[in-house]
């Protein structure tokens, strides 16, 4: 062979090479390519603490010194976070314009209602220790405050007393739980995140103890997968991305995007619905999967002394009979208590400190539009309208391209108020003097107003609210995920009017091809 | 304008403000059809009167119910192309129609009788009684002369069979009344089908529609035998509120009612019992949305079935969709029927107000592989590639995509197997006392009925069949074959009531000389598997039976019945994708199908004569006593690479292989001699 043949071979393998190259890898590259373990953070290997602590440690704060020592930083970069301010939020009251800055500081529920005057119990969830009462600034407090063991614990046994504003239990053996540190893990996030609204499973829906060692079908990322919560909740010092329902767009929320393609499905038909549907809209179908959460807490139906079974049982059939106990009732939770006793996912719970509640498993979400912010109802703002208080409404319409159709739990309750300021009161029920151990409202609620800062006129009624929940977690595997005709069709789970639809949208188009866009953001719009 | 016509108006405008001209039948179960006063045959109220609802007055008022009638083949049944016995195309000598009003059907057995007959079967009456499926008028209201049937007509139409007697008697249309044509089966939210069918049974035709409504609450059943109706659940003008009767474009449930196992229905498929299917011969098709694992049926592997029982339905395609009316705006019919061969579909359309007053019922159809019925609306339905492109989905993967698109179906790969279980075998040669056939089911291990047998479903067999563009292709097919005896020199079927004459007692019993020919084990009793003619000696005393009761020179024959399966399709990522799948060694072109579990004594099984499809191959008893087919696709000029192996080219191949190492080694061979030689050379 010549070297001019060989020359003019070699040529042609190059030229055919360059073509493939050119032409088959980009259009591989495009090609939809759904690799989301690939993007998942690459934490370093955390160091064995067990061999730096040896003796006895005296209290938490000890702990953290320690800690310190070595992380001169962290203490600082937590007291910036929500997680020690219980602060964050900011808004603008709408009867008196005054803008506001709140968190679970300052804000009502309709859970346990308020921290203000009830600290010890509900600060049992702060991550730090001895926020006793409204003299605990967390701007001031001191750094040995902060309480790096609830996060980083290893050992399984650290835990805080439930009334104790923060501190370790009792029986914590605080150096095991040192020696034991590392990474953040499912069941230090769980330890106060299961336990919302004061105990398992009772506030997130899709949160709870099963989420510690949940099976396939009840989480796929953390049950087949093996994810932690800090694998998606990323954080940087100590900043936690993620927040459950902002007020503003901060750029911190956590995406599916952060680690699934835009397209995943390998279906255009399916991909499609991205546009509109969040992706829990299908791979949530149900929350609660295993453990019933509340779903109504009527806290009017306190103090009546009896057979908590045969209190509860007789609210129910009143409430049903449609009698007075059932005034206040909105028509989704009549639904439910019409399924007491013949549904085993749903049961009633009376308790004479806290009133009624109504729990449920396995529930089928409500749907709204959410662009991922909210407003909040803030301490003390006058509401003048119909029907439930909305404490977080949800932003987000049919018209805004920025709102996807989103998976609530929507938690109803009843709860004092205001009846001539008409706002929300906050009522002192834990400790000396609080409702749980005194059953005086009128005493409860002028402690809470005195507490919070309220105004209490003195005239105290009752009023429904509604609280909504995103449900982001107990995120199924795609044989799990809901189908075409669990949405669409007859009987289908999504009210089309309510979301501002003409009719199904299978049929009738989405919201680009039916013209629901608001006109500035359809496609083609000159701007 | 006359009131009459100002309702009329009144009313459709108020259909198509509210809606009903939607067209997908998805979107479309509304009720929003307004209330209507429900009238008697004479278009009096029946709150007034207390006579049946006749749905002809009461949706007439607005609907051209009698252009409905006229133009929907489920109403003629057939009856509209009744011939003189024989002279149906492809039918067998006694057959007067090609659907199901005239022509015999192997598994349904009973046969409308000739006027010639000497031994009378099905008059018109016994049909409808025992056809609840049929939707009622055309040969439930009128002769073949085209007048009521109450004015009389061939002994066919105006006698019915005495089950006591086996002879015919007059029967009374002027007390039955006749089954006017029954909107609301279809088209009310809520029918029951099940006292309609008792109804009709019971002989009670004018009531059949009045029955329909009993789930509405409208109606109750009055002691009569009759039906009243509830005055306090209509409104006070005395109209039926939409609430209770909400009518609608019929939904896959209500065509579900009668064709195999079509539902919209999201209460899991089989949480109620085994299966049952409310139509035997579906050959185990499902048209649902529900995943076959979440289905109550003990199916194989069930915890990995994601897949659903037809994707179609689990994307919301409705049949109504491709098997819409063809006057339907919001349905362009099939381009290739409906309009010339220069136009791809006809743009124009009738208007909504139009097809609303007129709706045509001839619905889209395919061609069928069984029976003739209706063959002008052959091809009218929504193929496959009238929704998907086919050939850009297919080209990216498939090599040979035209010719694979050429000779396949898309059913060939997108129904792999038909997920439940389907009638193999009917045996009438030795029906039970009571007068049923023996059943043998495929794809179930155990009995049918038991919940406890497990489904393991079947792989249909491919067999050409020639589809609405003239181009035949192999398309997935269920084979059932039908045993029975017949007699006389036209071969017609022995009819069913001399057949329970000749195995019963007369008492509900086994006939003695029946028993002791099949009690194999002699315990007494004849268990489902002595229950066939599988030797010689129990066929001869079947034949004696039968002839002790006047049945001349009977003999057994064997119908092989096909089924096309168009449903229970799945997606691409569940379809046949592999190669091997057919173009190895046990190709599924060429699989055998078992057609028969039983071959009785010295008869022979043939395809129906109405069946449109070939059977390439053999069919042929196997060492096991079943009836197997084994298809040849050569036999149908289909040359299947990688399966199959002509043995001119292997011997030819052989032969070069042999020619050319000969070659080589004389080459080699004569090349060493002759270097030898120039060594030697001085």
């Amino acid at each position: 062979m010549t070297p001019r043949v060989l020359a003019l071979l070699l040529g042609l393998v190059g030229l055919a090479a360059s073509a493939f190259v050119a032409v088959v890898v980009p259009a591989t590259a495009h090609e939809t390519s759904d690799a989301p373990r690939e993007r998942l953070p690459r934490f370093p290997e955390p160091t064995d603490h067990a061999a730096y602590f040896t003796r006895p440690f005296a209290d938490g704060p000890a702990v953290t010194r320690t800690c310190l020592t070595c992380h001169p930083d962290a203490a600082r970069e937590v007291k910036g976070t929500a997680h020690w301010t219980w602060q964050g939020g900011h808004g603008v009251r709408s009867d008196t314009g005054e803008a506001v800055a709140f968190g679970k500081r300052n804000v009502l529920n309709n859970f346990c209602i308020a921290v203000p005057s009830n600290w010890p119990r509900c600060t049992s969830c702060h991550a730090g220790y001895g926020w006793e009462d409204a003299s605990f600034d967390p701007a001031q407090a001191a750094d040995d405050r902060v309480d790096c063991l609830v996060c980083h614990d290893g050992s399984g046994q650290y835990a805080k007393d439930p009334q104790g504003a923060g501190r370790p239990d009792r029986g914590v053996d605080l150096l095991a739980a040192a020696r034991s540190v590392g990474r953040s893990s499912r069941a230090t996030c769980g330890t106060c995140h299961f336990k919302g609204g004061g105990g398992d499973a009772v506030k997130h829906g899709d949160l709870d103890e099963t989420m510690r060692f949940p099976p396939d079908r009840v989480d796929v990322h953390m049950g087949r997968h093996g994810l932690r919560c800090a694998d998606c909740h990323r954080a940087e010092g100590h900043r936690i991305r993620g927040r459950l329902m902002p007020t503003d767009a901060d750029g911190t929320r956590v995406r599916c995007e952060d680690c699934h393609a835009a397209a995943p499905h390998g279906d255009e038909r399916i991909d499609l619905h991205l546009r509109a549907v969040a992706c829990t809209t299908c791979h949530v179908p149900t929350f609660a999967a295993e453990t019933p959460t509340k779903m109504w807490w009527d806290w009017s139906k306190a103090g009546r002394d009896g057979d908590p079974e045969a209190v509860a049982h007789a609210i129910v059939a009143d409430t049903v009979a449609g009698g007075a106990e059932g005034r206040l009732v909105p028509p989704a939770v009549l639904a439910l208590f019409r399924r007491v006793g013949t549904d085993p996912d749903v049961s009633t719970h009376y308790d004479k400190k806290k009133g009624l509640f109504l729990l449920a498993r396995e529930q089928v979400p409500e749907y709204r539009w959410y662009d991922g912010t909210s407003s909040r109802h803030l301490p003390g703002e006058r509401f003048d309208g119909d029907g439930p208080v909305p404490l977080n409404p949800p932003h987000g319409r049919v018209g805004d391209p920025a709102a996807r159709i989103v998976p609530f739990k929507v938690h109803r309750g009843v709860q004092p108020f205001d009846a001539e300021l008409r706002h929300l009161l906050v009522p002192h029920t834990f400790g000396p003097g609080g409702y749980w151990s005194a059953f005086d409202w009128e005493r409860a609620l002028v402690d809470g107003a005195k507490a919070s800062g309220i105004a209490y006129s003195g005239h105290s009624t009752w009023r429904s609210t509604e609280m909504v929940w995103p449900q982001n977690h107990m995120v199924r595997p795609k044989t799990e995920a809901l189908r075409c005709t669990d949405c669409h069709g007859d009987g289908g789970r999504l009210d089309w009017a309510a979301l501002g639809y003409p009719g199904d949208p299978a049929v009738r188009g989405g919201r680009v091809a039916a013209g629901l866009l608001d006109v500035a953001t359809r496609p083609g719009a000159t701007r | 304008m006359s009131l009459r016509r100002r309702t009329v108006s009144t009313v459709l405008i108020a259909l198509v403000a509210a809606g009903l001209v939607r067209g997908a039948a998805a979107a479309d179960r509304s009720t929003t059809h307004p209330a209507v006063e429900l009238l008697d045959a004479q278009g009096r109220p029946v709150l007034g009167s207390g006579a049946p609802v006749s749905p002809r007055t009461t949706c007439g008022a607005c609907h051209d119910t009698s252009f409905v009638a006229a133009h929907g083949y489920h109403v003629a049944a057939g009856a509209d192309e009744r011939t003189a016995p024989g002279g149906v195309s492809d039918g067998r000598p006694f057959d007067v129609s090609p659907g199901p009003f005239g022509r015999w059907d192997p598994a349904a057995y009973r046969r409308l009788s000739l006027d010639d007959d000497e031994r009378f079967d099905l008059g018109v009456a016994d049909w409808v009684r025992t056809h609840p499926r049929h939707v009622g008028g055309g040969p439930a209201e009128q002769t073949a002369a085209g007048r009521p049937l109450a004015q009389g007509g061939t002994r066919t139409e105006t006698d019915a069979l005495d089950p006591a007697t086996g002879r015919p008697v007059r029967w009374d249309w002027a007390a039955s009344g006749t089954a006017e044509p029954d909107c609301f089966l279809c088209h009310l939210a809520t029918p029951d089908a099940a006292a309609r069918a008792a109804t009709l049974a019971r002989g009670a035709f004018r009531w059949a529609a009045t029955a329909t409504l009993s789930r509405t609450g409208l109606v109750e059943p009055d002691d009569a035998g009759g039906w009243r109706f509830v005055r306090g659940r209509f409104d006070p003008d005395g109209t039926a509120p939409s609430a209770r009767l909400p009518l609608r474009n019929p939904t896959s449930g209500a065509c579900g009612a009668c064709h195999f196992e079509a539902t919209d229905d999201r209460t899991a498929l089989g949480a109620a019992g085994p299966w049952s299917p409310r139509d035997p011969r579906g050959a185990g098709q499902v048209f649902s949305s529900q995943r076959l694992r979440d289905s109550g049926f003990n199916l194989r592997d069930r915890e990995t079935l994601d897949v659903a029982f037809d994707v179609h339905a689990a994307r919301l395609v409705g049949c109504a969709d491709c098997h819409g009316s063809p006057s339907d705006p919001a349905r362009p019919a099939s381009g290739r029927a409906a309009a010339p061969r220069h136009l791809v579909v006809d743009a124009r359309r009738p208007s909504v107000g139009e097809h609303l007053r007129a709706p045509s019922h001839d619905f889209g159809k395919g061609v069928s592989s069984r029976g003739h019925a209706a063959r002008a609306h052959d091809g009218t339905m929504r193929g496959c590639a009238e929704c998907h492109d086919v050939a850009s989905s297919h080209g990216r993967w498939l090599p040979h995509a035209v010719r694979h698109l050429d000779a396949l179906a898309c059913e060939a790969c997108h129904v792999p197997r038909v997920a439940m279980p389907a009638v193999e075998t009917t045996d009438w040669t030795v029906p039970s006392p009571d007068g049923r056939p023996a059943l043998a089911w495929r794809g179930v291990e155990g009995r049918v009925d038991d919940p406890a047998s497990l489904v393991v479903g079947y792989e249909p067999v491919l067999l050409p069949h020639a589809g609405a563009d003239g181009r035949t292709r192999l398309v997935p097919h269920h084979l059932a074959t039908t045993w029975y005896w017949v007699a006389g020199p036209t071969a017609r079927p022995v009819r069913a009531f001399d057949l329970v004459a000749a195995v019963s007692d007369g008492a509900g019993g086994w006939h003695p000389d029946v028993r002791a020919a099949l009690d194999s084990d002699h315990d007494g009793a004849v268990s489902a598997a002595e229950q066939r003619l599988d030797t010689p000696a129990k066929a001869d005393a079947l034949a004696r039976r039968l002839v002790a009761v006047g049945v001349p020179s009977p003999r057994i024959e064997g119908a092989v019945d096909p089924t096309a399966i168009h449903h229970g399709v799945v997606d691409g990522a569940h379809a046949v994708a592999s190669c091997e799948a057919c173009h190895a060694d046990g190709s599924r072109v060429a699989r055998p199908f078992e057609v028969s579990d039983r071959v009785p004594a010295g008869a022979v099984a043939r395809l129906s004569p109405d069946a449109a499809v070939a059977l390439p191959g053999a069919m042929a008893p196997d060492g096991r006593g079943r009836l197997v087919y084994a298809p040849e696709p050569a036999q149908a000029g289909r040359w299947v690479l990688g399966r199959d192996r002509p043995v001119l080219v292997d011997r030819v191949g052989a032969l070069a292989l042999v020619a050319t190492v000969l070659g080589v080694l004389g080459h080699g061979a004569a090349r060493w001699v002759a270097s030898r030689r120039r060594k030697e050379a001085p």
